[in-house]
């Protein structure tokens, strides 16, 4: 599914607007892998060549070609970093640049359009690094029979996180007042393989493992979002969240979830561009895992 | 918070690693890209050069980026193993300045060198539960102020007299996960304490990443860094050799069978991190010479797996 199928028409219409038009000859390399990213690129006519050169491998290889209507490196709408694929014009190609700068200006500006665009890239990156079909699976764990409330203040902490950079003290406040704050040992299972979650949480203190077929896939630390792509997606979750060390979780339910991620109180839009950054920040680590394993295909460990 | 890096490889100009490219050692002194903090208090490092039994030595409390001797030093160096570390402290008068505590650590009478970034929370009260957990020649060793040296004395304390081999590095890894594990739990401390480490004795290289109860920061607001709410990177590359690709970019050239070089940072020597991969949390890469390349392996440190 392509991101702006994610979008209303009018919504659609504002991104594209912001397009700066180019025309690339054949062969020419729009984007090397690595490079700062700055803008994603709406193919109009022609063939784009994603290619991955993996670590320690002499040639690239072929990810995918993006055709007219596709959006190419969406992630830079939402952060900065450096582009995961090298991106060619295999015939003539006329593209739309969409500068994230254009759009930060929007959001700036608590446009209820750029909410939903930032929102639009979170779900179909989440949809993207969810890829794996799982059954739902019955049994939701209650969240008040694993943990008790919080002792910790929160306050003279989160600012110290880069998820809480634009918020200011009365964001923070906002925040704090929808969710709710518990202490939860190490080991407790927070969220199962296959169940279905429209909620989400915040490491506050302590750290959460992600893991899927038995294998840690990611260690979430203080001040970043874990749960996150089950009630983006409004798909069962593919791996299971564990407690790994004790600490302090802030959880924010449903009605946190939706009111944090719909246009409204200023939070929201802080709140939205806070997590779709840090699933850039996952898509990246997703990336740099799957080049370990090129590697590992290679006989490297 | 320190940078270290290790190099198992072809030989090269110690400059290759140091000063060339874009974010090279020394450039991650003053520009650290991945933690935002200066490593001002001196350079030290290792190199085994012409295939000589011990390695040059070389430290200095001087900042690396205005270290002339070093400059010119290091265009002239080969080596094909080198272990080097910049070290970042606390910007305070009463920090543990000093060429004394400057990495790696090489002991008399072994050829094992050890460098680390981190930093064990509560150190100054563990260290006697330290202390009755290793023997006395290792603790009167120790001749700096650091937790890194106590870290690699245990290290040494737990590798005891078995050759340097990756299986009996491994295992004296695992024992010293374990032995701090068990001083800091009789000592009470719970929070997070951060341990990369790199080392060698010039045949065979090893680098850990790992962390001690991450994300438990100290309930002090004024005392949390950002060095103790993220895991400390650590990135690799395995290759041909160490070089600039057509674009100018130092990275590992393809290797056509076996990897010919191994290349650990604390991050990524070039400007981006592409053709980089990070060593995954709890885990060790171990590397040693083979008849036809490197032979490696990665070692698990977790201790969740009854949890899991």
């Amino acid at each position: 599914m392509s991101l702006l199928e994610h979008l209303r028409d009018d919504d659609q219409a504002l991104l594209l607007s912001l397009q700066q038009a180019r025309t690339l000859a054949p062969g020419t390399i729009l984007f090397h892998q690595g490079a700062p990213s700055d803008a994603a690129v709406f193919v109009r006519r022609g063939r784009l060549a994603l290619q991955l050169f993996a670590p320690g491998q002499a040639d690239p290889v072929h990810v995918h070609n993006s055709l007219p209507g596709e959006l190419v490196g969406e992630p830079a709408l939402v952060a900065g970093g450096t582009r995961s694929r090298t991106a060619v014009a295999v015939e003539e190609t006329e593209i739309g640049v969409v500068h994230r700068a254009d759009l930060k200006s929007l959001l700036s500006s608590f446009h209820p359009a750029s909410l939903r665009i930032v929102l639009a890239v979170a779900r179909h990156v989440a949809g993207r690094m969810q890829s794996a079909h799982v059954d739902a699976t019955p049994g939701v764990p209650v969240l008040a029979d694993m943990a008790v409330p919080a002792t910790m203040d929160p306050r003279p902490f989160l600012p110290i996180f880069p998820f809480f950079r634009d918020f200011t003290p009365a964001d923070i406040e906002s925040l704090l007042a929808q969710g709710t704050l518990w202490d939860v040992e190490r080991g407790t299972r927070l969220l199962q393989t296959g169940q279905r979650s429209d909620s989400c949480f915040l490491v506050v203190r302590g750290a959460i493992a992600v893991r899927a077929s038995g294998a840690r896939i990611a260690l979430i630390g203080p001040g970043a979002l874990a749960g996150e792509m089950a009630p983006l997606t409004g798909r069962p979750a593919t791996a299971d969240l564990m407690m790994r060390e004790s600490g302090t979780l802030l959880h924010l339910g449903p009605d946190a979830f939706l009111a944090l991620t719909t246009p409204g109180e200023r939070v929201a839009f802080k709140f939205t561009n806070a997590l779709a950054t840090t699933l850039m920040a996952s898509l990246a680590r997703t990336n740099r895992q799957r080049a370990r394993q090129a590697m590992h295909h290679k006989g490297a460990p | 918070m320190c940078r270290a890096l290790a190099y198992l490889g072809q030989p090269l100009a110690l400059t290759d690693l140091l000063h060339r490219p874009r974010n090279g050692l020394v450039a991650q002194s003053y520009d650290p890209k991945q933690l935002h903090m200066l490593n001002l208090a001196g350079l030290g490092l290792v190199a085994w050069t012409n295939a000589a039994d011990t390695p040059l030595t070389y430290r200095s409390t001087t900042v690396p980026v205005y270290d002339k001797n070093l400059a010119s030093l290091a265009e002239h160096v080969q080596t094909d193993c080198c272990l080097a570390h910049i070290r970042g402290i606390a910007y305070r008068p009463d920090a543990s300045f000093g060429p004394h505590n400057l990495h790696p650590f090489q002991h008399p009478g072994t050829r094992l060198a050890l460098a680390h970034n981190g930093d064990l929370a509560g150190f100054e009260r563990m260290k006697p539960a330290l202390a009755a957990r290793l023997s006395p020649e290792r603790v009167l060793a120790i001749r700096g102020t650091t937790d890194s040296e106590w870290i690699y004395a245990t290290l040494l304390h737990c590798l005891g007299g078995r050759a340097i081999t990756v299986a009996a590095l491994g295992d004296a890894l695992r024992q010293t996960v374990a032995v701090l594990r068990e001083a800091r739990a009789e000592t009470g401390i719970d929070t997070s304490s951060s341990m990369n480490l790199f080392f060698t004795d010039g045949q065979v290289l090893g680098v850990a990443r790992f962390t001690f109860d991450f994300g438990r920061y100290a309930l002090e607001p004024s005392k949390v860094h950002e060095a103790n709410t993220r895991y400390l990177s650590l990135w690799y590359g395995v290759g041909e050799r160490f070089a600039p690709d057509a674009r100018g970019r130092w990275a590992l050239a393809p290797a056509e069978g076996r990897p010919q070089a191994l290349l650990c940072a604390s991050e990524p020597l070039s400007a981006d991190p592409a053709g980089w991969v990070e060593v995954a949390e709890y885990t060790a890469l171990l590397a040693e010479r083979g008849p036809d390349g490197l032979r490696l392996q990665t070692l698990d440190l977790e201790d969740d797996h009854v949890a899991a």
